[in-house]
């Protein structure tokens, strides 16, 4: 009995460190797999890998590979290499060419020496253009990472747009209903009192249990919208003082009630537009009740084909759409009037990369500068399901997927037009990240607004929020000198 | 090979060790040595030079700050809340001294009694320890999905909620960290029966029978041996105890997603502050450590002052 107990014991125990080796989403396409790299030069990149996966890097390797047959790329990537590459930059053990590296490790990367200077690759050329790479970038992006005495170095290129997220819908469940895309929240709750009449499934579907439903940057999102991209990227961006946040009160409280209605709300005939049990749902959990037919909608991000693919497959029928979302008020105009349906919303960029290691820089520099190709970038955005860069590049919309195009639509018309509002200030106070477009709202304020026990009380939630951010600004405020307060800033 | 034969006993002469013998206790040491002096004595080292420095984006390098990082700490303390974080990181020192800590030594007691399927009680309450804390946290948290959590329909039953009001149970501030203090005793007491257990075998059965012989029942026998004979393993439990308030960090950090819904703890603030202010972070250990360090060695103090140490 006590060698069965004891070899049970062991292989427990044994269980428990596979478990620990285990390593969840490494790739390595080392020389060994199918590919002929017999007299070829290897190109190592480390990259971070989640939800969306390594399709984008693997292609842009490949469509490389195909113009340089001379060399192959090896990709290593992970869900913690943010941190891995960060620890081997600074050690001087980084062997990758290309590396992404996490935005708030740019500086100091930068600075000490770790990174390679690419103004080069900026004044580069695209390929078959005649545009070079910084006309392409968002000015906003570019200005906010450049370095030195003079503002003129910069080490790294722009990886991703993180703005808001939209809903995935039930194409089938819309089409045979013959709902439409709402573009306004009015027509959003519209739709939600007609799903509530026509069907016995609930309208919205949301995974409060986790990192607040994903609808953190979305009362971000809206503020912008309701003020317009010129006042809130010029003007709000800037800090100069708590009062900003009293100018922007109603836009801030119109914002944060809409969530509030979304998430709480009841349509016409009393019915919740959120599936019950949705306060506490993970987000994979919520992904679970959409496809299953609970619910018509779900808030979720272009991640959602790549990180449900496996699940995906025993629902073969399911189809799925993605819609932006809709514009806070209902005319689709900021508050002096003017067309704010193209505003868009983004966070600071992570970065790509090429450390002071790297055993092929001029192959990497060329590499990243390919990356700004029509061809590449298009790759680019459908291999993440339609997610775009702080670019602007043309995309063949042939070559996306039906979703990657109804999510590169979405954010189409502010990339055209240039009216991205970027959480870039260099004001120092949101440089140490004490305040921000919202400063209650973040997790806050939205995970507030999930636990309310009634639509009543997530109301009044969002009416001490939209207070809360100016309180909060006011905190840091040094009233006597009129600025922000330095003890609380630090040095710079 | 030269006449050297490996199965002669070395003779040591006790005032002086032949040099291989000398060389051998070098090798042995080096490693946990150099652990030591690089994990030990050098990262903490450079963390404590780290509190005082930061980097400044204006000079673009390395700056000293002075005690300015610790200004900052006591500039934020009310506009982050960090009383709350400390109340929270408390919260587990309460919860595992006065709960855990005494479940525990009763579930040890009861094994040292030879409890049916005591061997296997052992296994079970030794299994959370094997199984990746990643893991335990998955199954914890499906235990509140609203649609399957076994445990979501226990506490809704409890509570008096249907499906329609149920609150999350882990995402929910008003619950969360009770959610996580109910973590901590149900898959954390195990350990610490294993280890108290072990002290407890270590008692003679003659002073037990003997014992029971002059008319001592279980709680005489539990409070006048069993604690004393055990103490030096108890108190280094307790010990052990004082210093949860100041180190715990995983389960907000695993089951409650880095923190969400109020339940980050001192600890886990430092560790957050790490990725984008890894000075200030730095300023924060400092200061958990300048009031960790003296507390454990107080209660270490008083705990030997408790019993004395029993020779059995």
């Amino acid at each position: 009995m006590k060698k069965i107990l004891t070899l049970i014991l062991s292989l427990l125990m044994a269980f428990g460190c596979v478990a620990c080796t285990v390593d969840m989403g490494d790739v390595n396409e080392s020389e060994s797999e199918s590919k002929d790299t017999t007299g070829k030069t290897e190109i190592s990149i480390s990259v971070y890998s989640a939800g969306y996966g390594t399709g984008w890097i693997e292609k842009a390797c490949e469509i490389y590979e195909k113009n340089h047959p001379e060399y192959y790329f090896s990709i290593r990537a992970n869900a913690r290499m943010f941190e891995t590459v960060t620890t081997e930059l600074n050690s001087g053990t980084c062997k990758s060419d290309i590396v992404l590296i996490a935005g708030y490790d740019y500086l100091n990367l930068a600075t000490s020496g770790k990174l390679l200077e690419l103004s080069s690759v900026y004044s580069a050329n695209i390929p078959e253009t005649e545009r070079k790479v910084v006309d392409a970038v968002a000015p906003e992006q570019y200005n906010y990472r450049l370095v030195g005495e003079n503002n003129d170095r910069i080490y790294g290129v722009p990886w991703q747009d993180a703005s808001a997220n939209g809903f995935v819908y039930n194409k089938k469940l819309f089409r045979e209903n013959g709902y439409e895309v709402p573009a306004t929240m009015d027509e959003f709750f519209a739709l939600c009192d007609k799903i509530a009449q026509d069907t016995t499934i609930a309208p919205l579907v949301y995974g409060g249990g986790q990192q607040s439903a994903y609808q953190s940057m979305t009362p971000h999102h809206w503020i912008v919208q309701y003020y317009g991209y010129d006042y809130m990227q010029n003007t709000f961006e800037q800090y100069l003082s708590p009062s900003q946040y009293e100018y922007t009160a109603d836009g801030r409280l119109k914002a944060y009630q809409t969530l509030a209605k979304m998430l709480k709300g009841q349509t016409a005939n009393g019915e919740n537009i959120a599936l019950t049990g949705s306060n506490a749902l993970y987000a994979q959990n919520a992904q679970r009740e959409f496809l299953q037919g609970k619910a018509a909608m779900l808030t979720c991000g272009p991640w959602f084909p790549t990180e449900m693919a496996l699940i995906l497959k025993d629902f073969p029928d399911f189809e799925y759409g993605y819609f932006p979302l809709p514009h806070i008020n209902a005319d689709k105009k900021d508050v002096n009037g003017n067309d704010s349906s193209n505003v868009g919303y983004s966070l600071a960029a992570n970065l790509l990369a090429i450390p002071t290691t790297a055993k092929y820089p001029e192959v990497a520099k060329d590499f990243l500068v390919s990356m700004f190709t029509s061809e590449s970038y298009t790759s680019f955005v459908n291999e993440n399901n339609g997610m775009t860069r702080p670019i602007n590049v043309e995309v063949d919309k042939t070559a996306l997927s039906s979703f990657a195009k109804e999510v590169y639509q979405s954010v189409e018309g502010c990339k055209l037009n240039n009216t991205c509002v970027y959480e870039t200030s260099l004001a120092p106070i949101s440089v140490k990240g004490y305040v921000g477009i919202c400063n209650f709202a973040g997790g806050d304020a939205v995970l507030s607004i999930i636990n309310s026990a009634s639509y009543n009380e997530a109301m009044t939630v969002a009416s001490t929020a939209s207070k809360a951010d100016l309180e909060k600004a006011l905190s840091f405020w040094d009233s006597k000198n009129n600025t922000w307060d330095e003890k609380v800033i630090g040095i710079v | 090979m030269n006449g050297f034969n490996p199965f002669v006993k070395i003779k040591l002469n006790k005032y002086k060790n032949p040099f291989r013998i000398k060389l051998f206790i070098v090798c042995m040491l080096a490693i946990p040595v150099f652990c030591f002096l690089v994990y030990g004595v050098y990262a903490n080292f450079g963390g404590l030079i780290m509190a005082f420095q930061t980097f400044s984006s204006e000079q673009e390098k390395v700056v000293g700050a002075g005690f300015s990082n610790f200004q900052r700490f006591i500039l934020l303390f009310d506009r982050f809340n960090y009383g709350k974080m400390i109340k929270v990181s408390f919260g587990y020192f309460a919860v595992v001294m006065f709960i855990s800590t005494p479940i525990s030594i009763l579930v040890a007691f009861f094994l040292y009694k030879k409890v049916p399927f005591g061997r296997f009680i052992v296994v079970i309450l030794f299994l959370p320890n094997i199984v990746p804390m990643s893991l335990l946290g998955e199954y914890y948290r499906q235990l509140f999905d609203p649609s399957n959590g076994v445990l979501n329909k226990i506490l809704n039953f409890l509570l008096g909620f249907d499906a329609s009001n149920a609150p999350a149970y882990l995402s929910n501030p008003k619950y969360s960290n009770l959610m996580l203090y109910i973590y901590t005793v149900w898959f954390g007491f195990g350990y610490n029966a294993i280890l108290i257990w072990g002290a407890m075998t270590r008692i003679p059965e003659e002073l037990v029978e003997s014992a029971q012989l002059d008319g001592a029942n279980l709680a005489v026998e539990f409070f006048k041996i069993t604690i004393p004979v055990i103490w030096q393993t108890l108190s280094m439990v307790l010990v052990v105890t004082c210093m949860v308030p100041f180190t715990v960090y995983m389960q907000p950090m695993i089951i409650n997603f880095n923190g969400q819904a109020e339940t980050t703890t001192i600890a886990l603030l430092a560790i957050q502050q790490l990725k984008t202010d890894p000075y200030y972070s730095a300023a924060i250990s400092v200061l958990i450590a300048c009031v960790s360090i003296p507390s454990v060695l107080i209660v270490r103090k008083l705990l030997d002052r408790v019993f004395p140490i029993v020779e059995v």
